[in-house]
């Protein structure tokens, strides 16, 4: 299956990797870019992450009694 | 075939013994959108995926939560590991005791006993899938809610990463969804 | 339950090289041709292997059903349990 890189990389802010999208997209059809392997966390830090991946990496910041959920 | 592994997935800790919300873990041991739902739905929705990559992630995922299963039991086991009959009953839980003691058991907090009905497999790759995604979101807001309920950090490390989880594995349905959805545009083509 | 220090971070090794192992395990499901990741995932399985006979060989079993062999008594049923262990 042949990829491109999304256009809107190269207009994206530094923290943002390249993602691919597939070639042909539908109506109707839900779509999870894809992320191609490059860096990993060490394994100690993996474990304490959650993942191997950084850019996978998003931990929840709201946590503790009193801690606001962003919907209300 | 399972085999297990004397070992859970990572450390668990807590920092002190808290009654209420062991009552409030119990909704990812037996709850509609817990682990063993999670587990149970991707093993049971393997057998009619039609490529080798849904078949394997299934798999492979739903051996994880049920690794993530034995985790919230452990929290549970050890959240309740020395509470007296005082506590219990000042946290609201002596009915719960009447009947179990301390056994952790598949329930969601209210008392509802776990069912089948909490999962699907429809037998329709795309919408299975699709399911999964969906069980993966609830997963990760459930863990966000529980997260909001307790100030224990060491507590609150082990939700982050089954929360963290519930990140990737929606990543890799994503993926395996784009995979599905080539597999049927192909067999359209005569 | 305790456990000594010398085998709590021979298992949190463990725990890591797996998890490293269980991540890329998911992540070749979807990319079945990324060859750096088949590759880590080959050495992090190399490593996992070494550190698991490592830890049996000095506190026993971590696997049953034939994965390893036992001394006598059967040290499968043995203390600790993971849900007892005080990390």
């Amino acid at each position: 299956m042949v990829r491109r890189v999304a256009g809107e990389a190269a207009m994206a802010p530094p923290e943002c990797v390249p993602k691919l999208l597939p070639c042909h997209i539908r109506l109707a059809e839900a779509y999870v870019p894809y992320k191609v392997y490059t860096v990993a966390f060490s394994p100690a830090e993996a474990l304490c992450a959650g993942t191997v991946f950084p850019d996978l990496y998003r931990p929840y910041a709201a946590c503790g009694e009193g801690g606001v959920s962003p919907w209300r | 075939m399972w085999v297990y592994e004397k070992k859970l997935e990572i450390p668990v800790r807590v920092s002190i013994p808290d009654v209420r919300m062991a009552a409030r873990l119990i909704t990812q041991y037996g709850g509609p959108d817990g682990e063993l739902s999670a587990a149970m739905r991707y093993l049971t929705q393997r057998y009619t995926m039609p490529t080798g990559m849904t078949r394997g992630l299934l798999t492979d995922i739903g051996t994880e939560e049920l690794a993530h299963l034995e985790i919230i039991a452990t929290m549970v086991y050890k959240l309740l590991d020395g509470a007296t009959i005082e506590q219990i009953k000042a946290a609201g839980l002596d009915l719960q005791y009447a009947v179990r003691d301390k056994a952790v058991f598949f329930q969601s907090p209210t008392g509802e006993p776990w069912t089948a009905a909490y999962i699907q497999s429809l037998g329709d790759p795309i919408a299975d899938v699709h399911e999964d995604m969906a069980a993966e979101q609830k997963a990760r807001a459930v863990y966000e809610q529980l997260m909001r309920l307790t100030d224990d950090a060491d507590l609150i490390q082990g939700l982050q990463f089954l929360r963290e989880r519930e990140v990737v594995h929606f990543q890799r349905f994503g993926e395996a969804l784009d995979n599905l959805q080539e597999f049927v545009e192909r067999k359209k083509v005569y | 339950m305790t456990i000594p220090p010398e085998q709590m971070a021979l298992l949190r090794r463990i725990q890591e090289t797996q998890f490293v192992a269980v991540d890329l395990n998911l992540y070749l499901d979807t990319h079945p041709d990324d060859q750096k990741a088949l590759c880590d995932y080959n050495g992090a399985s190399l490593q996992l292997q070494a550190l698991m006979q490592e830890y049996e060989q000095c506190y026993g079993p971590l696997m049953h059903f034939g994965q390893e062999a036992s001394r006598l008594p059967w040290a499968w049923i043995e203390d600790p349990w993971p849900w007892d262990i005080r990390y």
